[in-house]
């Protein structure tokens, strides 16, 4: 039963749970940002409900970003990837269990969160329940670019690779934000089967360019 | 067990490794001598296959490798026991675990983080590792470094009770070590 | 043709060539656009509704077209380069990425010296300019991951992956831009036809010509400073700076 596979799910899990800023960082990031917008815009009700989706979907493509940036870097500097890479096994399924457990740590519970702050900022009730969809579907996007740009500066770490992939994160926060403003029309339907086609077609390209990245360090 | 042909490997056009021959024989203990930056390091990543941007031949008789480098592949923030249990390269049982631990002294300590832990001890956490892996072919990276008189003889001990099972053992050292079949200097 | 492309990505071979050729190009490079702009500036018609303001199109779309060719060719560079190693081809996309980077920020200048007399707005949030100034970010994220590791080939790599992964994205983030904001006028030149006036359309191609000949001119000159820098230590550089003395 203990396999590779499941081992390196324990590790990560055992990892990120056994350090409350890994933990919390992001949830406290995303609350400060969150609370940041109704003081520099006012607290006009209608204002803030027209912003709601932008300032949800922007604090968490944030906050996730700069939680998933060093999802490989402790690895790589502790020795484990060497470990890894002796090892033999697929590092695709390797790769893509790590960036599940940062999600499920990371990304997961800004989503619940999100649902209690978009009546902060005054969503409708169906708008919000959209917003924690489209979230649903967008922040495994946001983690695997987020991986991506830690992948890709191991050795450095710093903001440069964040700043990369921002730009490339820009479809799925488009399609989120215009499936939520049109929650009441047809055309929800179409955005929200765009951005699940959009990960869907993540999954593969990404992973494996964070597997190219990753080998770049150990040639 | 490993036959080496014509092996080059180079880090920005620089190189380090050039035309490397040598054959390693199972139940051979190799000590692997060099002056510092001679690439003693690099040549058991590319033997372990952590390394693959070498040109000429590697053959390697077994999958079975473990492989102890500079950086141990501890995790800081789990305990010594999550860190054996959860060990890529073998599984633990209980009785062998508490064995080993008892060898180590490491007794006391099974359930403190790691980064508590001096580089002594973290390095006798990881030679625990070696303690419980069985494997063909061990490459070990300083396995002397960092630890007392009283813990080389046991991991000298321990490279000699493996040899005599039919494993082989490539290991780095600054110091003079009387167990070695031969002495590789690069 | 196989002999003379295997030539061409040899260093030395595309070093004399460059350095034979460079002259001749960037000389016909400034003739072709200097007749372009000045035709267009001083002798074409001016615009019924915009008056003279929007002769800086001679400029304008020329930055722009050549701005977005860079980006993909630069994107066939990094599959080349991913799939045949060929070193070639990391040294055209490590020179080209700054030239691209300075004509999208020229055709973004340009854009708001026309829109402010125009449309009464330096800026104006729509989809074009939009994803114009999301091609200069990640051409400056592309430059600013230059030296972020210590051996060569890991930085072309890794120049090669995100230029690919930005070009498979760029259709789409376009794409997506355009849903969010249609405000933009069409395209003005199509395959179909133009809806632009002759006299206009000639100097514009010829300027646009003379922006793909200028950006070759320098793009080599640029190519070859690349190559002797990665080629410092060889014999035929060592060579090449002593015959010159």
């Amino acid at each position: 039963m203990r396999n590779f596979y499941f081992k390196t799910f324990q590790r990560d899990s055992r990892v990120y749970l056994s350090r409350s800023s890994s933990f919390l960082g992001p949830i406290v990031f995303f609350l400060i940002t969150i609370t940041l917008y109704p003081i520099a815009f006012g607290s006009d009700e209608e204002q803030l409900a027209e912003l709601a989706a932008g300032i949800i979907w922007i604090s968490i493509l944030l906050a996730n970003l700069l939680s998933h940036q060093f999802i490989f870097n402790e690895d790589y500097k502790d020795g484990s990837l060497d470990l890894v890479l002796t090892s033999g096994k697929s590092l695709f399924l390797w790769a893509s269990i790590k960036i599940f457990v940062n999600w499920y740590f990371s990304s997961l519970p800004l989503i619940f969160i999100s649902i209690f702050t978009s009546f902060m900022l005054y969503l409708p009730f169906d708008a919000a329940l959209i917003l924690a969809i489209t979230l649903f579907l967008g922040t495994p996007i946001l983690s695997m670019f987020g991986a991506l740009a830690g992948a890709l500066t191991l050795e450095r770490g710093n903001i440069v690779g964040s700043s990369i992939v921002i730009p490339l994160c820009l479809p799925a926060l488009i399609l989120g934000i215009l499936a939520i403003q049109s929650y009441k029309n047809e055309e929800l339907f179409f955005y929200i089967f765009l951005l699940a086609a959009f990960l869907f077609f993540s999954i593969p390209i990404l992973i494996a360019s964070c597997l190219g990245a990753i080998k770049l360090h150990f040639e | 067990m490993i036959k080496v042909e014509h092996l080059f490997y180079s880090f920005n056009d620089l190189p380090l490794l050039e035309d490397l021959n040598f054959e390693v024989k199972s139940s051979e203990i190799i000590h692997l001598k060099g002056v510092n930056g001679s690439g003693k390091s690099t040549l058991l990543k590319i033997l372990s296959g952590i390394l693959n941007n070498f040109q000429g031949k590697i053959l390697l008789s077994t999958d079975n490798v473990f492989f102890l480098g500079h950086n141990l592949g501890l995790k800081d923030s789990l305990t010594v026991n999550d860190n054996l249990l959860l060990d890529y390269r073998f599984n633990a049982e209980a009785e062998s675990l508490d064995e080993a631990c008892n060898i180590f002294d490491l007794n006391s300590l099974r359930d403190s983080k790691l980064f508590s832990l001096s580089q002594g001890q973290k390095k006798k956490v990881s030679l625990v590792q070696f303690f419980l892996s069985k494997c063909d072919l061990f490459l070990l990276d300083e396995p002397f470094a960092n630890l007392d008189k009283k813990g080389i003889e046991l991991i000298e001990n321990m490279i000699i009770d493996r040899q005599n099972q039919g494993a082989s053992i490539i290991f780095t050292s600054h110091e003079e070590h009387n167990i070695s079949s031969r002495e590789l200097i690069l | 043709m196989r002999q003379f492309f295997s030539q061409l990505i040899s260093f030395p071979y595309f070093f004399k060539l460059a350095q034979l050729s460079f002259p001749y190009i960037f000389v016909i490079s400034i003739f072709v656009i200097l007749l372009g702009v000045s035709w267009g500036v001083f002798f074409s018609p001016s615009d019924a509704t915009q008056g003279d303001v929007y002769r800086i199109i001679y400029i304008h779309v020329p930055a722009a077209s050549v701005a977005q060719s860079i980006y993909y060719t630069m994107v066939v560079a990094s599959i080349t380069y991913l799939i045949w190693r060929i070193k070639m081809a990391s040294v055209f996309m490590i020179s080209m990425a700054p030239l691209g980077a300075l004509f999208t920020f020229l055709a973004l200048f340009t854009g708001a010296v026309w829109g402010q007399p125009t449309w009464g707005t330096w800026w104006v949030w729509d989809a074009r300019l939009t994803s114009t100034l999301i091609l200069l970010i990640l051409y400056l994220a592309i430059i600013s991951l230059f030296s972020s590791f210590d051996r060569r080939d890991s930085t072309d790599q890794a120049v090669s992956i995100i230029v690919l992964i930005g070009g498979i994205n760029l259709p789409i983030i376009k794409l997506s831009v355009e849903w969010w904001n249609t405000l933009h006028q069409s395209a003005s030149i199509t395959l179909s036809g133009s809806s632009i006036d002759n006299e206009m359309l000639i100097p514009l191609l010829i300027s646009i010509l003379g922006f793909y000949i200028y950006v070759t001119a320098i793009g080599m000159r640029r190519m070859q400073i690349e190559i002797i820098k990665r080629e410092i230590t060889h014999n035929w550089v060592k060579t090449i700076f002593q015959e010159k003395r």
